[in-house]
């Protein structure tokens, strides 16, 4: 069984918005929506660091804990995903999260909440695999068709890993083992350390 | 009158029938109740072997060239740029001598 996990090597990051553009066409992204953002912190100072941030599909998901209608669930390979059909756009998961993945298009002409879209980790949702109607509501399933995320695949400096943690956390080790420091790894233990009272 | 409230008795006991049938969750197509902290939607379907190794395979891809940093900070590898090199090739510049 593999444990899906993003990791982000903040010392690799070079800002260019690849992985956000990438995702936007793959999944077919509406207007207002971004399920990948990156953001720089100490920009233009030295020190300056850039990380690229989506839902990280954490090991334990603030977001399932909070859900009023239990609309996210995770797979048994350890990706976060939420039907839309169950979800009401109440934005409790947005409050929730860490990361400030889940994002909503306006709904309505009062610009009230519709529901709910984040990263699926390209694994579209739970309808049929690679059916139009998966792709429509949720946006391409790459896993299905052995391949990652497009953020990862496309990163240019290979700064985003996905995958299989084990693999994931192999590169990463061996990249810090060569610098001789262990900066870099922005958000992963937010995302899948063990909470202490589970 | 009395056969008039039967009636009247009837159709409303149809109609409540007919009301309630039309709650059923598979009628529906969507889920009507919920079972605190149990997701009762569609799932998803788990990957299979092959697909998993494929995606390791991929996974194993990335691990690419390990001293590309871009790290102002020092560190064994923390630049691609061979330094020493650089030293001795600037050294060459000095025309003084």
């Amino acid at each position: 069984m593999a444990r899906m996990k993003f990791l982000c090597d903040a010392e690799r990051c070079i800002e260019c918005n690849g992985c956000v553009t990438a995702c936007k066409n793959e999944n077919d992204i509406p207007w207002g929506i971004n399920r990948r953002r990156v953001v720089t912190i100490g920009d233009g100072k030295p020190g300056e660091r850039s990380i690229s941030v989506a839902c990280m599909h954490c090991s334990d998901a603030p977001c399932i804990a909070v859900c009023p209608v239990d609309c996210i669930y995770d797979t048994e390979d350890g990706v976060v995903l939420h039907s839309k059909d169950l979800c009401i756009g109440c934005g409790y998961c947005f409050f929730a999260c860490p990361f400030g993945a889940p994002q909503y298009p306006q709904a309505g002409t009062f610009g009230s909440r519709g529901k709910m879209d984040k990263c699926t980790f390209c694994n579209g949702g739970p309808e049929e695999d690679g059916s139009s109607a998966e792709f429509k509501k949720y946006g391409r399933n790459r896993l299905y068709e052995g391949k990652l995320p497009i953020c990862a695949e496309m990163c240019a400096t290979k700064a985003l890993l996905a995958g299989d943690g084990d693999e994931v956390s192999n590169i990463y080790r061996e990249r810090v083992t060569y610098r001789g420091f262990g900066s870099g790894a922005w958000g992963w233990g937010t995302a899948y350390q063990l909470k202490s009272d589970s | 009158m009395k056969v008039r409230n039967s009636l009247m008795m009837a159709g409303a006991l149809v109609l409540v029938v007919s009301v309630l049938a039309g709650c059923r969750a598979n009628e529906q197509g969507r889920v009507l109740s919920f079972q605190k902290g149990t997701y009762l939607g569609k799932s998803e379907a788990p990957l299979s072997d092959s697909t998993l190794r494929a995606l390791r395979a991929r996974a194993s891809n990335q691990s690419g060239p390990v001293e590309l940093a871009f790290s102002s900070r020092g560190g064994a590898g923390a630049s691609i740029l061979d330094t020493e090199a650089l030293r001795k090739r600037s050294a060459g510049q000095n025309d003084n001598n």
